[in-house]
């Protein structure tokens, strides 16, 4: 990573009302799978995600924006960091943990087998969970 | 410059100002010439009775509601009577704020003089050598320059138990809204809120408190059921 | 144990009211996230890597059935179905909606808890040995001079805005088991000269970038005279603790910087002032909180009189009762650790059927008590000898039997960078992996206890572990360095570092080498690991680490 910031990176934050880990997509949505991340490629691009993080950070949708280096590895982005990949992932160490559920969301259900990935009803492999500014 | 246009001691809102964006300090060498319904006008005295606090202000700095002023005291923002010369200009001849530093530096001169004098405390300025003089000041102002910095609550408390001191305490810098219950309870009676949110808090009357209380405080308090520390406040 | 009155219920209703006044005008924009994180952090809410989280304060490590079933709601309802135990006793959940939180902060007052001030520049959880009322070896219960200590703190208006955060422990033994000298202020209840009940005082200890161990500033603090003493303390820390630099902020330093001496004079001038006012205890109410923490009724029948312990021989059973109970003031009464820390497991994670049971086993066989840990276990204080068997089976049933109370496999480890945003490192997998290749032979290897950080904030209590495990980031990978010879106990002491730094696999074997060089050289199996280290010093085991 260069000093002045990553050259291939993309947005991600903490959704306000739950915490949850999201990336800015190219439409402007925030979304939770990185592989449906807007990934910046240019400084200006980086300086593109920034500001619309900084905006929606304004407009309380995310909490502290920022960006994260990748690298691009058969088309999905691949977090440099070790935090970032756990970002990514969930904590490491999910299945030791005794009793541990994911909670039911109306409309959303959890893929069979990725517990810790959200879809829509619309079934499998269709859009990413987003959230939209009020 | 600040001084030149007050007829006498006791003309009033020579340093009204509107409340500013957050974060900005109090504002120096403004004034606003005395308009005619301040100058004529008695001043009610919206300092609120409460036991312990000794007379009330001399009318010349006690500021007149005004829902853009700075001061909230009792129940309504006020103008700020109090003027605040930088350290080298001139400390008029009207209620005027100074430092600590300004105030040993002059104290010989300013001791004589016949407007009211207030003091501001920077949090880590010990009051202690102050102590003889504190009666000379109808107002002591306690700065929280940044929230999180809660040192003026110590000096606050210190200032009315320790010393006694009987006069106005303000509270300025970084007030907001959720420090203010807590501001009270230690001794201040007034404080300067220019952040936009809690201004209209205190207007509506939408400050979130807790009026139970685990512990004696400064501010008067009447106790809360038979448990020896347990205080409520509100009424 | 303490129960609410009127007052102490509104006073949380109070709470939960304002806090969703404020998550309210936080999510309407009215207060950006600078403004709110103070205001959440003193609700105990946190932004964590993956969500927030939610610390709820277990004062002084004591827990009703009733309340640890509503923990188990709680961690069904709103989280994922599992809880952390924390090393102040406390129970973090990991997954809470901040929307949620208000709710659940509603719920938990139901039951008498919340989670004020757990985190923040404030006062926070008293805690204080979790044998307390049930050990022979305490001068009286610590806990309502804790209950006292926590209502004088509750909101005070004067130390909210602290330099820094402010962690108190109370004890009442010659044995330190809640690591009191690593506390900012550590109060050690005994019985003064004149007779009466009293305080020893210390202050500035505590762990993180600077660690140190508290220094006696009064050795004879009349119980009549705690809490003005205390505020003196605080007063003078609010006032002249630094706050410039954050790793510099704890009272430790300002104690340091001044030396005891002068930093005691402080606040013998202030408190000399104010010992006589409002705050000085009156003798009943010290007695009339210490009534809510009576001795239960314990059943006085002899256990021979009872059901006979026939039983077929199991030597798991007999391991178990060896290892996990400590003595009862009581006859016939024994004091029971809860291990959860399963070979392999998560340390100091339950589930919320384990909680549920837990909460059942304490009403059915512990007179309605359970107790928190700093070490991250749970404590059955009041089982009955005869009872023995009925837990163990059933501790068995909900996998949390394991015998091992203070042995190698009961590592003591932070969240670590799998939940936390400050961490550099992993510490649980770490954990895990010692737990699973020393199992075997952590009877033989005796008392050791591992204490593993994910960062310099010490939250694994490194520094005091016999082995401590500090996670660092160094080029982009996690790293660990190993210290030797801490200890928390009355025998405080500060780890050292051992020398260069492993990876994930070589920390493990690092630790693997500790041990064996220490079974090697030991006296024999009576000289427990502490003791060999200390006789022998560090290079032997540095040999083993690095030659």
């Amino acid at each position: 990573m260069s000093k002045r910031g990553p050259d291939v990176a993309v947005l991600t934050a903490n959704r306000l009302s739950d915490g949850i880990v999201v990336y800015l997509a190219a439409d402007g949505r925030w979304v939770e799978r990185i592989e449906a991340a807007a990934v910046a490629r240019s400084p200006d691009q980086v300086r593109d995600l920034q500001e619309q993080g900084a905006r929606d950070s304004a407009a309380n949708l995310v909490v502290e924006p920022y960006l994260a280096e990748v690298a691009e590895v058969a088309g999905r982005p691949l977090p440099a960091r070790m935090r970032e990949r756990l970002r990514v992932d969930g904590p490491s160490i999910l299945d030791d943990v005794p009793g541990y559920v994911m909670p039911e969301v109306a409309g959303v259900r959890p893929l069979a087998s990725s517990p810790r990935v959200y879809l829509n009803s619309g079934g499998e492999g269709s859009d990413p969970v987003s959230i939209e500014a009020a | 410059m600040l001084d030149a246009g007050s007829p006498s001691p006791r003309a009033t809102s020579t340093a009204q100002r509107a409340p500013t964006a957050r974060g900005e300090g109090r504002s120096e060498g403004q004034q606003q010439a005395p308009t005619s319904s301040s100058a004529a006008a008695p001043h009610p005295d919206p300092f609120p009775a409460e036991a312990g606090r000794g007379d009330p202000l001399p009318p010349a700095a006690a500021g007149e509601p005004d829902a853009d002023g700075p001061i909230w005291r009792g129940a309504a923002f006020h103008t700020d009577a109090w003027v605040r010369p930088a350290e080298d200009e001139p400390v008029p001849e009207a209620p005027a704020v100074i430092s600590k530093q300004r105030w040993l530096a002059q104290r010989e001169r300013l001791v004589g003089r016949n407007a009211p004098l207030a003091l501001q405390i920077e949090p880590g300025e010990a009051i202690d050598d102050l102590a003889a003089d504190l009666h000379r000041f109808a107002l002591i102002a306690l700065n929280f320059p940044k929230f999180a910095d809660g040192r003026a609550f110590s000096t606050a408390r210190l200032l009315r138990d320790k010393h006694g001191f009987q006069g106005e305490l303000r509270a300025v810098g970084n007030v907001l809204s959720d420090q203010i219950p807590y501001m009270r309870r230690c001794g201040f009676d007034n404080f300067e809120v220019t952040h936009g949110p809690t201004r209209r808090a205190l207007v509506e009357g939408r400050i979130p408190e807790v009026t139970l209380h685990y512990q004696p405080a400064t501010a008067p308090e009447p106790p809360a059921g038979t448990r020896p520390w347990l205080r409520r406040s509100g009424g | 144990m303490y129960r609410y009155d009127e007052f102490d219920a509104a006073f949380v209703r109070q709470r939960v009211a304002q806090f969703r006044d404020q998550v309210a005008r936080r999510v309407s924009g009215e207060l950006n996230e600078d403004e709110f994180k103070p205001l959440r952090l003193r609700n105990g809410v946190y932004l964590q890597l993956h969500a927030y989280m939610l610390r709820i304060a277990v004062p002084y490590g004591t827990l009703s059935p009733r309340q640890m079933r509503k923990l188990a709601h709680i961690a069904r309802t709103y989280d994922r179905g599992y809880g952390h135990f924390t090393t102040r006793q406390n129970l973090q959940f990991n997954w809470p909606r901040l929307s949620d939180i208000p709710d659940i902060l509603g719920e938990l007052a139901d039951v008498e808890m919340h989670a004020i001030q757990t985190s923040g520049n404030c006062i926070r959880n008293v805690t204080a040995d979790h044998f307390a009322g049930a050990t022979a070896d305490e001068v009286a219960d610590p806990r309502p001079y804790a209950e006292i200590i926590r209502q004088w703190s509750s909101l005070h208006p004067e130390f909210s805005f602290l330099p820094r955060k402010f962690k108190v422990a109370v004890i009442a033994s010659e044995h330190d088991r809640a690591a009191m000298k690593l506390h900012d202020i550590g109060l050690h209840l005994k019985r003064l000269a004149g007779g009466g009940l009293g305080f020893a005082v210390w202050v500035g200890g505590g762990m993180g970038r600077t660690p140190l161990i508290a220094k006696l500033i009064r050795d004879d603090l009349p119980e009549e005279d705690l809490l003005s003493y205390l505020e003196a303390i605080l007063r003078v820390y609010n006032l002249h603790g630094r706050r410039d630099n954050i790793y510099k902020a704890r009272i430790k330093i300002l104690v340091d910087a001044l030396g005891v001496e002068a930093f005691a004079a402080q606040v013998e001038e202030d408190w000399q002032r104010i010992r006589d006012g409002a705050l000085k205890l009156p003798d009943d109410e010290i007695r009339r909180i210490q009534a809510y923490f009576a001795p239960p009724a314990f059943d006085e029948r002899p256990a021979a009189a009872d059901k006979a312990l026939i039983r077929i021989p199991d030597p798991a059973f007999d391991r178990w009762v060896a290892r996990n109970m400590h003595a009862h003031k009581q006859p016939d009464y024994a004091i029971v650790t809860i291990s959860l820390k399963p070979i392999g497991g998560i340390p100091g994670d339950a589930s919320a059927d384990q909680m549920d049971a837990i909460a059942e086993l304490a009403e059915r066989y512990s007179h309605d008590e359970v107790r928190v840990t700093h070490e991250q276990n749970l404590v059955l204080p009041h089982v009955r000898v005869a009872d023995l068997p009925e837990v163990y089976d059933a501790l068995k049933a909900i996998g949390l039997a394991e015998a091992n109370a203070g042995l190698v496999t009961d590592i003591i480890a932070c969240p670590g960078l799998d939940y936390c945003a400050l961490a550099n490192a992993r510490s649980i997998p770490i954990a895990q992996r010692i737990s699973e290749r020393l199992a075997a032979r952590q009877d033989q290897i005796g008392d050791l206890k591992i204490k593993i950080s994910g960062c310099i904030n010490a939250c694994g209590h490194h520094h005091v572990g016999h082995i401590g495990i500090l996670g660092v980031e160094k080029r982009g990978e996690e790293h660990y360095q190993l210290l030797l010879g801490g200890s928390g106990a009355e025998d405080a002491a500060l780890g050292t570092v051992s020398g260069p730094g492993f990876g994930p696999d070589g920390i493990v074997d690092a630790v693997e080498k500790v041990v064996n060089r220490y079974l090697e050289l030991r006296t024999g199996p009576d000289e427990p690991f502490l003791a060999a280290y200390v006789r022998l010093g560090d290079s032997t085991f540095k040999e083993a680490l690095y030659a």
